[in-house]
């Protein structure tokens, strides 16, 4: 009975072994012939982004037979969390984009996941100006100076999408400093109008928060803030944090929101915007494609809200893992992306190419998203993004945004976020 | 006695997959944890040495006390409430809607109220962030239809409400579990015993009381401990509904250790939390069985 058992298992054992060598075998045969090229993105297949790439994508298959093309379309979310990870594994692509910021691409560039690009960049000809380098060059890990590690081929930019119709109706213009944007709201509610949207739930209340205190910062402020140069700011006492936290609640006692705001998700505070019920919401780039397909009843602008910072930037990086295998290829394919006819294809597409050239452009749309872009590159005027400085900052900036709208209590909203970003901050 | 012996050592290959599995993604993986838990390390490099660093952080971190608390309050919204509410239902399901509506009504019950079981969570959140959503939510909607004005709040947006909204949610979920389970207990009881009763003269509230329940020990306790365990390590629903917010109003262990290891990439700090975690699920779980056992209910 023993010697059955044992012969038993040894049979087994042998049985599982040769299957696997069979289909491992099997699997590999008509790989081999052909060098694997992985490309990974997480922009969606309806963005700009995404479907401009698609077609790079396209014409560098076709220029590389040879290559066996794999693409995967990953989620912000999946490589914000494990992207440090996966691009440390054996799994890791040979191209892919990538978060910018600190938390992400800075510390994967310290950890040596990233290749440095600079060489590439020069033989290339990629000629990136500062202001567009500064979010894939990292030092220590922190953004802003050092190596190239990453390459942003898109821009991205937090504004106030208006209703034209509501503004002409109320006979409001354009407000151009924060006393005409407040009188304008004030205008709108007593025309029962609901004058601004808010997510209050989720990350419009991380972006409008901080799309308020960069309106009254200025780039010292942001070289702190973001970059830690210069004197560090102390994010609990910091006056235009506070004002910024003390001006979304005096809006939200002057009626100016939804009621109930803190429990109103973006989904349904751009939805209701989009159905012609209120003057303005505040929403990013990424909101374009849909107010462009959704709103039917009514025509929409865009204008950057009063005052001296926009929140924006560069968008998230192309990267070349140190893992890769094909890094000249992954080079090229990065050439082809920024090459001016994918940042005219992007344009076009509706998204915010970085070089592209004006009068290629045709779709109103894009010229729509376009100008105010323009306005605030030509001042130096983008704030980056409220989450970046610290890992896992936006959680925080959340959480405690939800509970100021709905508790009124600014102090403790300074001290949460404040404590967090103080803490978190790199020790000099 | 030694064939006994080589007949009881022939039965150890049986343990072989269970141990190897257990071994590689249970023991292995705990360890590591444990292991990362004395570490400073962002998930990527060289994790640093640090030793007890992380446990002294913890026991000063106003957060991490907070969410266990919500842990213990999340075993009223997925334990206590649930099996409770589920064996009232079940004894009216089979003792009343079986015997006068037939079975076909108290299956498509028992299969209505099991659903919420096999829905997918982040499909359950959508769901009731849209219920429950102030403005435009259906539930607010019938509240404001009804007059009850008063009663409809902002249940996810504030702090005060946002624990109550997702206990009743937890509830709705956890009930499907405990009717099942009790209806099947039902099945097995000795139909005599509750005749003998209604001959006695006892009400029907009575033979529940005195008679079902006590027959359903076994399945109580088994509803009980999994669903404790099931509240305290509960991250899924606070993932898709409020992300631990407002502030800490809905902050839980797993999920902050989630945050220390993912977001904040203080990998040392969220091992740490979840090493507290599980030894304090391992200490109750061992408690629960050996009181269970006390009692005489598992044999």
């Amino acid at each position: 009975m023993k010697s059955a058992n044992k012969k038993g298992v040894r049979i087994l054992a042998v049985v599982v072994a040769a299957a696997f060598v069979t289909t491992s075998t099997i699997a590999s045969a008509p790989a081999a012939s052909k060098k694997v090229f992985k490309v990974w993105w997480y922009d969606k297949v309806n963005t700009p982004t995404g479907q401009t790439w698609a077609v790079a994508l396209k014409e560098f298959k076709k220029s590389h037979p040879e290559l066996d093309v794999k693409f995967e379309l990953k989620t912000f979310e999946g490589m914000n969390n494990a992207g440090a990870q996966i691009l440390n594994s054996n799994a890791a692509p040979d191209v892919t984009e990538y978060n910018k910021g600190n938390g992400t691409a800075g510390l994967a560039s310290k950890a040596g996941l990233l290749t440095d690009l600079t060489a590439y960049s020069k033989k290339n000809k990629w000629n990136l100006p500062s202001s567009v380098s500064l979010y894939g060059q990292y030092d220590k890990g922190l953004m802003g100076t050092g190596k190239l590690y990453g390459v942003p081929s898109y821009g991205e930019y937090v504004s106030v999408f208006y209703n034209k119709d509501i503004f002409a109706k109320n006979n409001v213009k354009i407000p151009t400093t924060m006393a005409e944007m407040e009188a304008a709201m004030a205008t709108f509610k007593a025309a029962g109008v609901i004058p601004m949207e808010m997510g209050g739930a989720g990350y419009q209340t991380v972006h409008n928060v901080y799309a308020l205190a960069v309106s009254r910062a200025n780039q010292t402020w942001i070289n702190s803030f973001q970059l830690f140069k210069g004197k560090a700011i102390d994010a609990t006492t910091d006056a235009n944090i506070k004002w910024a936290a003390q001006t979304i609640l005096k809006w939200k006692t002057a009626g100016y929101f939804e009621p109930n705001v803190s429990g109103v998700s973006p989904d349904d505070a751009v939805a209701e915007f989009q159905a012609g019920k209120a003057a303005m919401v505040i929403g990013g780039t990424w909101l374009d494609g849909s107010m462009q397909t959704k709103i039917s009843t009514f025509s929409y602008g865009k204008f950057l809200l009063p005052g001296t910072l926009t929140v924006g930037s560069a968008g998230n990086l192309f990267v070349i893992p140190t893992r890769s295998k094909s890094k000249d290829l992954a080079a090229e394919f990065i050439t082809l992306i920024l090459s001016k006819k994918y940042q005219n294809y992007l344009g076009n597409a509706g998204g915010l190419p970085l070089f592209a050239d004006a009068e290629a452009i045709a779709n109103p749309a894009s010229v729509l998203t376009a100008t105010p872009f323009g306005v605030a590159v030509k001042k130096n005027a983008l704030a980056m993004y409220p989450d970046w400085p610290v890992p896992g900052y936006y959680d925080i900036l959340l959480s405690n945004g939800t509970a100021l709208l709905s508790s009124g209590d600014v102090d403790a909203y300074m001290k949460a976020t404040g404590t967090f970003y103080n803490d978190g901050r790199p020790k000099a | 006695m030694s064939t006994k012996l080589t007949q009881t050592k022939q039965y150890y290959w049986f343990a072989v997959p269970g141990v190897l599995t257990f071994g590689t993604l249970v023991g292995g993986s705990f360890a590591y944890n444990i292991f990362l838990s004395f570490n400073d390390w962002q998930g990527i490099g060289k994790p640093e040495w640090v030793g007890l660093a992380n446990y002294q952080h913890l026991i000063h971190d106003r957060v991490f006390w907070i969410s266990f608390l919500h842990a213990f309050e999340f075993i009223f919204a997925m334990s206590l409430a649930p099996t409770a509410i589920g064996l009232i239902i079940a004894a009216l399901i089979y003792d009343f809607i079986a015997k006068h509506f037939g079975n076909v009504v108290s299956t498509f019950l028992r299969i209505s109220l099991y659903v919420p079981q096999i829905i997918a969570l982040p499909v359950v959140g959508i769901l009731w962030a849209w219920m429950l959503s102030p403005n435009v939510g259906v539930i607010n909607t019938i509240l404001r239809k009804i007059g009850l004005d008063k009663f409809a709040l902002n249940w996810l947006g504030q702090s005060s409400t946002a624990m109550f909204a997702l206990s009743i949610m937890m509830i709705w979920i956890q009930i499907g579990y405990t009717i099942v389970i009790f209806i099947s207990g039902m099945s097995r009881l000795d139909p005599y015993l509750d005749e003998a009763a209604q001959l006695d003269g006892a009400t029907w509230f009575e033979r529940f009381r005195i008679v079902t329940i006590p027959q359903l020990y076994p399945e109580i306790s088994v509803v009980l401990l999994t669903t404790t365990v099931a509240a305290l390590k509960v991250f899924g629903p606070v993932y898709v509904m409020t992300n631990g917010g407002p502030g800490d109003a809905t902050q839980v262990p797993a999920y902050f250790s989630y945050f220390h290891f993912f977001s904040t990439l203080k990998v040392g700090y969220g091992a740490s939390i979840a090493t507290v975690l599980a030894m304090i699920l391992t200490v109750l779980a061992i408690g629960l069985l050996k009181f269970q056992r006390k009692m005489g209910v598992l044999r």
